[in-house]
């Protein structure tokens, strides 16, 4: 009878083992199909930003493109302050920046100055920034800066365009990004 | 008499039964599990293999030697930059598939092929079939990068460059295709590309010019007459990245003409003034300048700067883009650009058809910004 106990512990200890085998496998497949993902979608987002950061650089030095972009009313006094000798250029916060392609117009920048509108890891423009479908944002700025030792405000300062990366809650926390590597300063006047 | 060693057949076959439910069930994980890890693999190696793609577009270093080969007809308006004609240097509504190349001229990518595919692993191949009927299980994945060029006006001259993708999957065997959108991409890259030209070392002595140094030109006139100038004999791509600088040495006096001005321009290739530098000089010995475009009064020194004559004025012109700068000091930025080969013109101020004034240290000189 005793021994007969001690076939039925073997059986249920080895269905359990098994079940035990089965369950771990299936943990370790999902922690490294997560895993997996992840490393996807990192080397995803890395050349997305950076093709999308390359892409504004070829906008800035067309001048096309460059000029359209300063001469926009959206931008305030930019077109002003960079062609205007005699206008005292405000010293003033960074202001924000619509960048428009050579062939784009005001209804669709490629960069544009509202908060909503970004990119999707697909690199696809979207306007539900931030969110789960509209990943990423670049702001671009301009700001003038008169130099150092002369008064402020000046005449014919330096004008630069500045590009921060902003990125949704929505990305996680899983792969931390340092924005820093994806920055853009560049001085247009 | 009967044992209580071993186990019934019953139990035998209820565990036999367990063993061979459990075994099946691993399996069909085990099962499940690695066609699911050879996609995952997958999808990681084409990834890698998109962003291979992106960076060589991306890479400034071979960019030159991809717009200058013979089949990438795309560029060829942009190879052409040296040409008078706007015709050859008319980049609108080029658009195609264009070959990439790296440093070395290595064709790396042969996008005008068809039968350009990546493997499973993310290799490149040649035996991609577009065919649904048929396909490679190796060679399954094509990669359809277009190029375009961004113009808004006709003609277009050295416009900015729109690189998309659209990826095609067919294993011939998988019914269902994976999803590739998050793999296109698009990325616009500057058509900024400058074809070899000979250095700018001479002027064209109208009225004589005196000449001295190789890159850098210095010009003295010395019998200025009406309606004569100087030119530059190479002509100069707006691609280049050129500081052109002069100063003038002896400002002249007599100011009633306009003729009596010094003048230095940059001409289209017929000596057609496109952005004018007119130096002025009061009765009382003030002086200033006047900057024209296409002839019209554009803008003129600042009110707020005192000029003394010592002054190295410099026409910047990068990627056509044109400014004006007192001492490296760029104050004026032209709204128009410059479109084509120009052409370095001046004109000295004279008083009399024999007199002597003088234009001193004109230098030209590219720099990078």
């Amino acid at each position: 009878m005793n021994q007969r106990h001690e076939q039925g512990n073997m059986i249920m200890s080895l269905v359990l083992l098994m079940s035990f085998s089965i369950v771990t496998m299936s943990f370790i497949y999902t922690q490294n199909f997560q895993l997996r993902k992840i490393m996807d979608n990192k080397i995803l987002y890395d050349t997305t930003i950076k093709a999308q950061l390359e892409s504004i650089k070829a906008l800035l030095i067309s001048p096309n493109a460059l000029i359209k972009t300063m001469q926009l009313a959206e931008n305030g006094s930019l077109w002003r302050c960079v062609s205007d000798v005699e206008f005292l250029c405000p010293q003033t916060t960074p202001m924000d920046l619509m960048l428009l392609s050579d062939i784009g117009s005001v209804k669709e920048p490629f960069i544009s100055n509202q908060v909503n509108v970004g990119f999707s890891l697909e690199m696809k423009s979207c306007d539900t920034f931030p969110s789960a479908n509209c990943l990423f944002r670049y702001r671009l700025q301009w700001y003038s800066e008169c130099p150092p030792t002369g008064p402020s405000p000046c005449y014919a300062p330096d004008i630069y365009v500045k590009g921060d990366l902003l990125i949704s809650p929505q990305f996680g926390s899983a792969l931390p990004i340092n924005v820093a590597n994806y920055s853009l300063l560049m001085r247009i006047k | 008499m009967k044992s209580n060693q071993g186990m019934s057949l019953v139990e035998v076959l209820i565990t036999s039964m367990l063993i061979i439910l459990v075994i099946m069930a691993s399996a069909a994980a085990i099962v499940q599990l690695f066609p699911g890890q050879k996609t995952t693999e997958r999808s990681f190696n084409f990834i890698v293999a998109r962003n291979q793609i992106i960076d060589r577009l991306i890479d400034e270093r071979a960019w030159g030697i991809t717009v200058n080969a013979k089949e990438n007809s795309v560029f060829s308006c942009l190879v052409n930059q040296e040409q008078t004609s706007t015709g050859q240097r008319n980049c609108n509504g080029a658009n195609g598939v264009t070959n990439v190349y790296d440093l070395a001229n290595n064709l790396v990518y042969d996008f005008q092929n068809e039968k350009l595919g990546i493997t499973q692993e993310g290799s490149l191949c040649t035996e991609y079939k577009k065919s649904p009927l048929e396909g490679d299980p190796i060679c399954v994945l094509s990669p359809n990068i277009k190029v375009q060029a961004l113009c808004e006006t006709n003609p277009c001259f050295n416009p900015p460059y729109l690189f998309s993708s659209d990826f095609s999957f067919n294993s011939g065997t998988e019914h269902t295709n994976p999803n590739l959108s998050p793999m296109n991409f698009q990325l616009i890259k500057s058509g900024l590309y400058c074809p070899p030209q000979d250095d700018p070392q001479g002027l064209t002595a109208q009225p004589m010019i005196q000449l001295d140094g190789t890159n850098g030109v210095k010009g003295i006139q010395n019998a200025a007459q009406v309606g004569k100038f100087a030119s530059e004999t190479v002509n100069l791509l707006p691609c280049r990245s050129l500081n052109i600088g002069f100063s003038i040495a002896t400002p002249l006096y007599n100011m009633a003409a306009a003729n009596n001005s010094t003048r230095v321009c940059l001409s289209d290739s017929t000596n057609t003034c496109l952005f004018s530098f007119l130096h002025k000089i009061s009765n009382t010995g003030v002086l200033s300048y006047e900057l024209y475009q296409n002839n019209a009064l554009y803008s003129s020194s600042p009110s707020w700067m005192t000029l003394t004559g010592a002054e190295e004025y410099q026409f910047q012109v990068y990627n056509g883009i044109v400014k004006f700068c007192v001492d490296n000091k760029c104050l004026h930025f032209f709204s128009q650009k410059l479109d084509g080969p120009f052409r370095l013109l001046i004109y000295p101020g004279w008083v009399t058809d024999t007199s002597s004034g003088l234009i001193a240290n004109v230098n030209i000189s590219t720099f990078e910004l």
